[in-house]
């Protein structure tokens, strides 16, 4: 039996459904999971671990278990794509606004000074796993939004596993950065592919089905936001400008082995433009592109959808 | 020189011969081989050299190392390297292996009804 149960944290949306276990312990084990993450490697928390390295200023600055594994994943991503998705944006997205919880520089207007240089770059990072410390070079800033969720979501999931209990199944979804771990249901797990994570899940659209693994979305539509000069930006940075990628797809929706590399593939498909075609198909990563027309480019094994029945033929009165 | 003598020179003889021709073929072999190397090496090096990655002097434990498992492939189109001084270790090679080991198989993806979640930006 599926049982599910929403909420909110990290500023975003919850869902964890679990098949056959322990609905309550699992998400206690998501929670606590979102709880590390937050305290671990928020951007928006002034005491968190990933605060104080930013603040270090060249100074090698101790940390956990966690962020020094979230800052690999990242440094591991940029490395993979050739730099399309870099942590060491951290001070461009600063620059361009995005400085706080999403929900709380919507509606502001505050002047954004956009200038166009290179981030600093991935290889400034230093990670010294055996003492559990990082370094950056002054003035580096690390985000890891390219990854950050999709880490979280993996992890998240493979706690829910463990407390709902052997034989279940779980798939924990932040803001559409899907997960899943365990048994699948009959059919596997199904997922409406939508513009905005916020879209409930029974709305018209496209559903794809997936075994296992993982599945993220990035967009250029959603989190925008306009300086008072009127100039409308989004949130994801081309680390080769320091300012918003060009928005050739309104969405791209990756899947892959883990949450952790669709966050980041599907990330890296917005900042490569229209070259994220081939960089997808040699991969061999399913995905799901959305130009800015509309159209929409399926890759690598993602299905065609299926031909809708055709309508049935109209009958005169009468006939 | 008698009978066996001569047999005998006759038989070194063409032991010689044929010591001599494994010489030569395993010579004429070895040149051949050395020059397929230097070929498959020139045309595999881009004259740059490799700097190590996120390079911490201080760390040593290889955890920066590339993993040949990363779900990643190396994609060399499109996207010019942002980091001066750092060169693509692995130029114009793809990832033999980019969607296995610890990151997980990809999923197969097939058309549905009914969802149980939505994915989208937030």
């Amino acid at each position: 039996m599926l049982r599910h149960e929403d909420w909110r944290a990290l500023g975003t949306g919850v869902r964890l459904i679990v098949l056959d276990g322990d609905l309550d312990a699992a998400r206690v084990a998501v929670q606590q999971v979102l709880d590390d993450v937050d305290r671990s490697y928020s951007r928006f928390r002034d005491d968190s671990e990933l605060s104080a390295v930013n603040r270090a200023a060249g100074r090698e600055t101790s940390v956990g278990p966690l962020l020094v594994r979230a800052l690999e994943g990242a440094l591991d991503a940029a490395r993979r794509s050739d730099g399309a998705v870099d942590p060491t944006v951290g001070r461009a997205m600063r620059v361009i606004g995005y400085d706080g919880d999403f929900a709380a520089i919507a509606g502001t207007s505050r002047p954004i000074q956009l200038r166009v240089a290179p981030v600093p770059g991935w290889s400034t990072v230093a990670i010294d796993r055996g003492k559990g410390s990082v370094r950056l070079r002054p003035g580096v800033e690390i985000d890891l939004g390219s990854t950050g969720k999709g880490l979280a979501a993996d992890l998240a999931a493979e706690a829910a596993l463990e407390a709902a209990g052997s034989g279940s199944g779980v798939l924990v979804s932040l803001g559409g950065d899907i997960s899943t771990a365990g048994r699948t249901p009959d059919g596997g797990w199904r997922v409406l592919v939508a513009e905005d994570s916020e879209t409930p899940s029974d709305a018209d659209g496209e559903v794809v089905a997936i075994d296992g693994g993982g599945l993220a979305t990035s967009s250029t539509t959603v989190r925008r936001w306009s300086s008072a000069a009127g100039v409308s930006v989004h949130h994801i940075v081309d680390p080769r400008t320091g300012i918003p990628a060009d928005a050739v797809w309104r969405t791209a929706t990756v899947v892959a082995g883990t949450c952790e590399a669709a966050n980041a593939a599907s990330t890296a498909a917005i900042v490569l433009g229209l070259a994220a075609r081939d960089w997808l198909e040699s991969a061999g990563l399913p995905a799901r592109l959305v130009a800015m027309d509309g159209s929409i480019v399926r890759l690598a094994g993602w299905p065609e959808p299926e031909p809708e029945p055709a309508p049935h033929p109209k009958v005169a009165p009468g006939a | 020189m008698n009978n066996q003598t001569g047999g005998r020179i006759r038989a070194r003889s063409r032991a010689d011969s044929r010591l001599r021709a494994m010489t030569i073929g395993t010579a004429v072999l070895g040149i051949a081989a050395t020059g397929a190397l230097g070929w498959a090496a020139a045309i595999t090096y881009d004259g740059k050299t490799t700097t190590a990655l996120a390079a911490d002097p201080g760390t040593g434990d290889g955890s920066n190392a590339a993993d040949p498992n990363s779900v990643f492939p190396d994609p060399n189109a499109g996207v010019t390297n942002p980091n001066p001084g750092v060169t693509n270790p692995n130029p114009g090679v793809t990832n033999p292996n980019p969607v296995s080991g610890s990151q997980g198989n990809v999923p197969t993806v097939r058309h549905s009804r009914h969802a149980h979640a939505s994915t989208g930006s937030s």
